[in-house]
């Protein structure tokens, strides 16, 4: 018995001290986000393709791909892993565009306080009916992953926007 | 007792104008709103995710980097017509003007160069291009408003802004082939807006030459924009007939003797051609050797009094000297025949 209680009191100090590093460190999680657009480029053979480019620039009417990539770099499950990004000012979410596999997607129309499926939704005109949502109406996009996150796990999330 | 024709104002050809293009616009406001047609140029557009996580009992959240794009200026730009309709014009005209809106659908302000051409094809008349006015935003024509167009001080226009242009041009006494200008002929004459950063195929960049240093990249109308706008050369012809009748006498004769009195019809009418007489106006002297009746002017079966207090367009002896005046305002093809009546007294 008391062989076994000195063993249990050597491990309790450890557990104390990785969930303290886990917390202070905060670096379980690495995410990254970058924009891109959609290019054609001709090869030397003269054949199209479609290939994704970080702009230096964009213009008005320009479709931007955001992406969204996560990954664990601690040791121990991601539980409950929630990735939000709100649509930026001056851009219109593209409707359909959001996606990310083994996520449940979900939207916001009050920068981010609330969020549900697009059906859910309503916006109040000024008279004090409701509306439908449309696209435009979209502040903020969630991925919630339906599994928690393993060591040395990686995926990706993403959506396009048009810029005004 | 009979209508004798006394005279027949025979086919009186003159053209007229329809209307000069003067119409009121509201000053367009430009319009800095999230709804505006484009993202101003040089504005960065940010972005930064957020996850949030739960390990064990511990809720953490993680930012990632922000990823910034910097909008460039797009050139773009449209021009319309804005007469209400082809501007009626006559051989020889000098000064007649065409009215344009240039409008900035890029997302940075941009000087514009303004050219106009009148040797078109498709028209029966070439045009002489005169002179470019940019408009002080009222629609109005008004030479001391509206300044010439000048190539080295060219205009700006703000994204989402307008502005309002005339062209000037003088009317041929011909047709392009040189034969003579008919009722109806049309010459047009055309406005070219063109951004002075660029134009060309639609993508091509000007690097570093957008607003606030950022590129500027040429939109979908290729960064200049042209329109023409139609002159129409109107005609109007207006048959005047007039004719008396004795409508009594002292004996019972037809003959005109001193106590007969005498009454006068004349009839106005637009028969031909596609313009306005503007402000037709018809004056009668009563005839030598006899008196007006007093309030006997007649306009379409209805009495017109004397005065020009009544304001009803008619009078004796005031608008003009011992004659009747009657004002019949603006005519054309579709104006009913217009009947005017008065009597006199032989003296």
């Amino acid at each position: 018995m008391g062989y076994l209680l000195k063993g249990f009191l050597t491990l309790l100090p450890i557990c104390f001290l990785s969930s303290v590093l886990s917390a202070q460190t905060q670096g379980n999680l690495e995410l990254k986000i970058v924009a891109q657009k959609e290019v054609v480029v001709t090869d030397s053979q003269g054949k199209k393709q479609i290939k994704r480019v970080e702009p230096a620039k964009v213009v008005p009417g320009d479709e931007i791909i955001y992406t969204i990539s996560y990954t664990n770099i601690g040791s121990e499950d991601a539980e409950n892993v929630n990735i939000t990004n709100p649509v930026p000012e001056h851009m219109a979410y593209k409707e359909g565009s959001a996606a990310g596999i083994g996520t449940a997607i979900t939207f916001s129309v009050d920068k981010g306080i609330t969020y549900d499926v697009p059906v859910n939704l309503k916006i109040k005109n000024s008279d004090g009916t409701v509306r439908p949502v449309v696209a435009e109406d979209f502040t903020n996009i969630r991925w919630t992953l339906s599994k928690p996150l393993q060591p040395k796990g990686t995926g990706y999330v993403e959506y396009r926007a048009i810029l005004k | 007792m009979g209508n004798k024709a006394l005279r027949g104002y025979v086919m009186k050809k003159f053209l007229g104008i329809i209307f000069e293009a003067l119409i009121a616009f509201a000053l367009i406001i430009p319009v800095n709103s999230a709804f505006a047609i484009g993202t101003a140029a040089g504005t960065n557009i940010s972005s930064k995710a957020t996850a949030s996580y739960t390990l064990g009992t511990n809720t953490i959240t993680k930012d990632s980097n922000i990823s910034t794009v910097k909008v460039a200026e797009i050139l773009n730009v449209t021009v319309t017509w804005q007469d209400a309709g082809n501007v009626s014009a006559e051989a020889g005209d000098t000064n007649k003007k065409l009215l344009f809106k240039v409008t900035n659908t890029g997302n940075g302000p941009e000087l514009f160069t303004l050219t106009g051409l009148s040797t078109l094809v498709g028209d029966q008349f070439d045009p002489t291009l005169n002179l470019i006015y940019i408009d002080n935003g009222d629609g109005l024509w008004n030479a001391a408003q509206d300044l010439q167009y000048d190539s080295s001080n060219k205009p700006n226009i703000n994204p989402d802004a307008n502005i309002l242009v005339w062209v000037d041009n003088t009317i041929p006494n011909t047709r392009s082939d040189s034969s003579a200008l008919q009722d109806g002929d049309v010459g047009k004459s055309q406005l070219t807006a063109t951004c002075v950063t660029g134009s060309g195929t639609a993508g091509t960049i000007f690097a570093g030459q957008g607003q606030g240093g950022t590129d500027a990249v040429v939109g979908t109308t290729t960064g200049t924009a042209n329109t023409p706008g139609n002159y129409i050369i109107t005609s109007v012809v207006v048959e005047i007939l007039k004719n008396q009748t004795v409508i009594s006498s002292p004996t019972f004769g037809s003959q005109p003797i001193p106590g007969s009195e005498i009454e006068y019809t004349i009839t106005v009418h637009v028969t031909s051609g596609n313009g306005t007489a503007k402000n037709m106006t018809i004056k009668d002297p009563i005839p030598d050797g006899t008196t007006y009746k007093p309030g006997s002017i007649i306009l379409n079966t209805v009495s017109k009094g004397d005065s020009s207090g009544d304001s009803d367009g008619c009078d004796f002896n005031i608008t003009n000297t011992n004659a009747i005046t009657v004002q019949l305002g603006n005519m054309t093809t579709a104006t009913p025949l217009q009947t005017i009546k008065f009597n006199v007294i032989v003296n």
